[in-house]
């Protein structure tokens, strides 16, 4: 991978409150050299979180960046593209906050096909409010919020993205770092909405999904013959866990324009160049025709 | 039986309680190792350790990842290391001792890194710092 | 006969939900407005689809109106319901029209002296093709018996029923010709509530509160709305949906009313104008977004039209009940405004003004509204609608030129002596924009540490001082010295305006203090304008007496009385009127 930029343009001097060996140091390193190798600018791009271990990640970047509230940087992104599309809005957010509390907005993107990228940094259990169950902790995970183990079913998000008709599903490894970023520049390139999904270990609390358990399990959909272009396989692989958890590209599809591509209003200026316009020629001419509706 | 002493030594240098913590962590480093390591040098580890420990040098991909760096190998050694404390009846969940995970971790991997260190050539033992990443590459030396 | 009334009467259709009733009643008050009358149109219908009595209500003058009055003249009844429902209200000399084919006791209506007419509606309009008709058919009627010219009818006939085709169109006419003819000529001469076309009188729009705000969102430069449908919100949305693609708004239905709030955030802080708007149930949903925006300083206008609470309660009728929640809404402490437009007019001013304000201060500004105020129709002067009068002012936003001349980093939270910081547009290489909804520093990264959480709330709390300057004292309507000052808020203006007028000229005394802008309150006009009362009334729509309570809480002033209206039905000035005369401490009116 020729890097462009330099990645460290987007180094900030915050400090990293993360555990030692938490995996996000990892999506943070990795998303930082994808933007460098498609030579997008700490300006020119818009990091948009929700709330989280992982979500502190804007924090620690010099880039837009934006920290909402729990569940809601989806449409937080959305709109922002919506307003300038010149943006590149990656939206970073863990398990609990992207499957959970802001699963409506997680299945109304993925038919939605907002041209924005999503990283979600799965670590199976709630982090920053110490170790409780998420919606992507297996059945049976014992908790302080699950004392007698999970009694739903996981949450699936390649399936559930799948089914909702996203155009781009992928999940990848945070101690795979090259692949990761290689998947983020993909997504980020893709055009409509990218759901990378991050199998990213939770050294303090989660005691379970280790790097350890996630290396036994995953292989690499490239080195098999998988056509990702394939409704069926892709729901086929969507299912794979317990023994087998594919990475990489599960699902795409370059065939639907994105949202934003059929916003008529959109053609001819966004909502952030017309009021700009407008503040300095407000042509108040352009609006008497509208009396008529009432006449 | 060299494995045995190879755990006995991490054992007594980590001054753990019990042979198993000694054990997941010998097990862990070299995990991590196997992530990390060309293969080349993989296999000379490898040549160097009892049979017990080079099955856990084995890996699936052909290449390592080259941006593996002193974070995810930490991050192998870390899940071996207890670091919650007791339900946080305050703030809720459980308390969390992870301040000291990172500087423990880097004591216990030094003791893996003197019975490696022990079992290698100083030659061997340059070739493994350069292929490294920097940190661990420096902690290895320390050890 | 009595003598002849003309141009001052109501009209009410009524009939079954799903009988077309609002859009008959819209439809006919249109023809008065083209006519050259003043109109205004009260809707009163259930949350229902189908069935369950709904009925529209036209008040009919030479004078502008800002109320509707319970004494009708005329009750067209589609439904036998409608003329049991409505026949107290019925004035001397009044008259139903309804289909011959009603089994209605004639005998309430013979006692309150009421002529009782039966017109073969139904009839007419089955021969004409459909049974729809009906309502054409009773319109036809009430412009027949009213002395009407039919030509204004026809023209709004010829405009809605357009795009259903010519043959629905000339169906309709003939129906209409064929109902008026009929009632002019049985019972013309006898009914004594005439309307006739004023001449020479000025253009006028015929638009509810919720057209008015999103026209005058428009031109104040809103070019991003997003919203969930919800009554009596809905229409503002819609109406900006259904522009020409050329003014660039972009319309998006959310999910929810949590992400419509939150995509407003968004497009906001990327530099845009945005809104959304809602009813007290969807901005319960907007509540921790609020404090985003107030933590992040991110401007944000919010449109809150009220309507009966708790809960889902009387979706379709009207309420003045969320003005404590509404300034108080959310977790922690931080800056907001809120304001309260009364007329239509005012909906107009306020869908531009909140977004000079929430940029100015980079903060939530909510419009409060009221079902009342939305959805009723009003004949508004043209004029009135000046968008040469419309000011943008971004206040402290920064242009590219602005953010290239900067010579230190850009910190999007710099403190200053307002409170308000420089605003960076995201995009220009020099003016990196970082917020968090945690606490942070200057340049938006997250911090805990004490001084600087002190200076970030005094900072963010400083605004409203410099935003109190400019909110609009109380205003007044009536005489300088009254014996009664009725203090009402919002929509409530129009009634209480009215009511003061009727007592005045029966040889009461009364006036009006109407409150504008609500928060911040600006306080020490208030005090002034409260202490040089005699009698303060307050006149709201809702049961704990809000705006009351809102005074006394920064005024340390206590009203004298309380007028309060709570069946989600809007006040009507004769019930002012009546409430006042009982020397109301605490009263609650019909």
């Amino acid at each position: 991978m020729v890097t462009r930029l330099d990645p460290k343009l987007f180094d900030a001097t915050s400090e990293i409150t993360w555990c030692a060996g938490c995996g996000d140091f990892a999506i943070l390193k990795a998303l930082k050299l994808a933007l460098a190798d498609l030579s997008i600018e700490p300006h020119q791009a818009l990091v948009v979180s929700g709330i989280g271990c992982g979500s502190k990640l804007p924090d620690y970047m010099t880039i837009n960046g934006f920290m909402t509230i729990h569940g809601r940087p989806l449409p937080v992104a959305t709109a922002a593209k919506l307003a300038n599309p010149d943006l590149h809005v990656v939206v970073v957010n863990g398990d609990g906050d992207s499957y959970g509390i802001g699963g409506n907005h997680f299945v109304q993107s993925c038919r939605r096909n907002p041209n924005i990228t999503q990283i979600v940094e799965n670590n199976q259990i709630y982090g920053l409010t110490k170790g409780q169950y998420s919606p992507t902790s297996d059945k049976g995970f014992v908790t302080t919020t699950s004392p007698d183990g999970a009694i739903e079913l996981a949450f699936n998000p390649m399936s559930v993205a799948l089914a909702a008709g996203a155009t781009f599903i992928a999940r990848a490894f945070a101690g795979e770092p090259k692949h990761l970023a290689q998947l983020i520049g993909e997504g980020i390139q893709h055009r409509g909405y990218a759901l990378i999904d991050v199998l990213q270990p939770c050294v303090t609390f989660n005691r379970i999904n280790t790097y350890d358990w996630y290396r036994k399990r995953i292989y690499h959909l490239e080195e098999e013959a998988y056509d990702p272009t394939n409704r069926e396989a892709a729901w086929q692989k969507a299912h794979e866990w317990e023994e087998r958890i594919p990475l990489g590209v599960l699902y795409r599809t370059d065939e639907l324009p994105t949202y934003e591509d059929q916003v008529p209003t959109l053609a001819d200026g966004s909502p952030v160049s017309r009021i700009i316009e407008l503040s300095r020629n407000p042509r108040p001419q352009q609006y008497e025709s509208l009396k008529e509706g009432f006449l | 039986m060299d494995y045995t002493q190879l755990l006995a030594e991490v054992q007594e240098d980590g001054s753990f309680p019990g042979r198993e913590e000694a054990e997941a962590l010998v097990v862990s480093v070299l995990m991590a190792m196997a992530e990390v390591l060309p293969g080349p040098q993989l296999d000379a580890l490898a040549s160097q350790l009892p049979p017990e420990a080079t099955v856990y040098l084995r890996r699936t991909r052909s290449q390592p990842d080259p941006l593996f760096d002193s974070h995810l190998f930490l991050g192998w050694v870390v899940s071996t290391l207890d670091a919650t404390g007791a339900r946080d009846k305050t703030v809720g969940g459980l308390d969390l001792t992870a301040a000291y995970s990172g500087e423990e971790a880097i004591r216990r991997m030094r003791c893996v890194f003197s019975a490696l260190k022990r079992r290698l050539e100083p030659a061997q033992q340059r070739e493994l710092v350069a292929v490294l990443p920097e940190e661990v590459g420096g902690w290895f030396l320390e050890a | 006969m009595a003598s002849v009334v003309t141009n001052d009467m109501s009209i009410v259709i009524g009939g079954d939900a799903g009988q077309g009733v609002e859009s008959s009643g819209a439809g006919f008050s249109l023809s008065f407005a083209r006519a050259g009358l003043h109109v205004f149109g009260l809707q009163d219908y259930r949350s229902r689809i189908r069935g369950g009595h709904n009925f529209y209500q036209i008040r009919l003058s030479e004078e502008p109106r800002l109320s509707h009055t319970n004494p009708v003249h005329l009750i067209l009844a589609l439904t036998p319901e409608t003329v049991e429902l409505h026949l107290d209200r019925l004035a001397e000399g009044g008259a139903v029209i309804f289909p011959d084919k009603f089994e209605i006791d004639p005998e309430p209506l013979k006692k309150r002296g009421v002529r009782v007419d039966a017109l073969p509606l139904t009839r007419i309009a089955e021969e004409h093709g459909n049974r729809v008709m009906t309502n054409t058919a009773a319109l036809g009627a009430a412009a027949g018996i009213t002395e009407f010219p039919l030509e204004f009818m026809e023209s709004v006939i010829r405009d809605n029923f357009a795009a259903k085709g010519q043959q629905v169109v000339d169906a309709n006419l003939k129906v209409a010709d064929a109902a008026y003819k009929l009632a002019r000529e049985r019972y013309g001469a006898d009914f004594q509530y005439k309307l006739a076309p004023v001449k020479g009188a000025p253009r006028r729009l015929l638009m509810n509160g919720n057209e008015a705000l999103a026209m005058g969102a428009l031109a104040g430069g809103c070019r991003f709305i997003s919203a969930y449908p919800m009554t009596p919100a809905t229409s503002v949305t819609e109406w900006l949906a259904a522009l020409p693609h050329e003014y660039g708004v972009v319309t998006k239905h959310s999910e929810d009313e949590i992400a419509a709030a939150c995509m407003a955030i968004g497009a906001s802080f990327a530099g845009a104008r945005a809104m959304t708007a809602t009813s007290g149930g969807g901005f319960s949903l907007m509540v921790e977004a609020m404090g985003l925006a107030g933590m992040v300083e991110v401007p944000l206008v919010i449109v809150e039209a009220q309507r009966g609470g708790p809960s889902t309660g009387l979706p379709t009728r009207t309420e003045q009940s969320d003005l404590l929640f509404v300034i108080h809404a959310s977790q922690g402490e931080f800056p907001r405004i809120v304001t309260a437009p009364g007329t239509v007019e005012e909906c107009f001013e306020a869908g531009w003004r909140a977004f000079n304000l929430a940029e100015r201060y980079q903060c939530p500004v909510v419009v409060m509204t009221d079902t009342f105020l939305a959805s009723s129709l009003r004949t508004v002067d043209a004029d009135a609608i000046d968008f040469g009068a419309v000011q943008i002012d971004r206040g402290p936003t920064l242009t590219h030129e602005d953010i290239e001349a900067l010579s230190d980093g850009y910190r999007r939270f710099q403190l200053t002596q307002t409170g308000v910081s420089p605003r960076a547009i995201p995009g220009h290489p020099k003016g990196v924009v970082v917020a968090s909804s945690d606490e942070h520093d200057e340049t938006g990264h997250i911090t805990e540490e004490n001084d600087n959480r002190r200076r970030m709330m005094r900072k963010r709390m400083g605004k409203m001082s410099e935003a109190e300057k400019e909110m609009r004292p109380p205003s007044w309507y009536g005489p300088e010295k009254a014996d009664f000052t009725l203090v009402c808020w919002g929509s409530t203006y129009g009634p209480c305006k009215e009511a003061a007028d009727e007592i005045n000229e029966a040889g009461g005394s009364a006036n009006v203090l109407r409150f504008p802008d609500l928060w911040p309150l600006p306080e020490e006009a208030a005090a002034a304008a409260l202490a040089g009362c005699r009698r303060t009334v307050v006149v709201e729509q809702n049961y704990t007496s809000q705006l009351a309570r809102l005074l006394r809480m920064t005024t340390g002033i206590e009203v004298d009385g309380t007028l309060n209206k709570y069946d989600g039905r809007p006040f009507a000035p004769e019930e002012i009127v009546a409430g006042l005369s009982k020397e109301v401490a605490s009263g609650h009116a019909a």
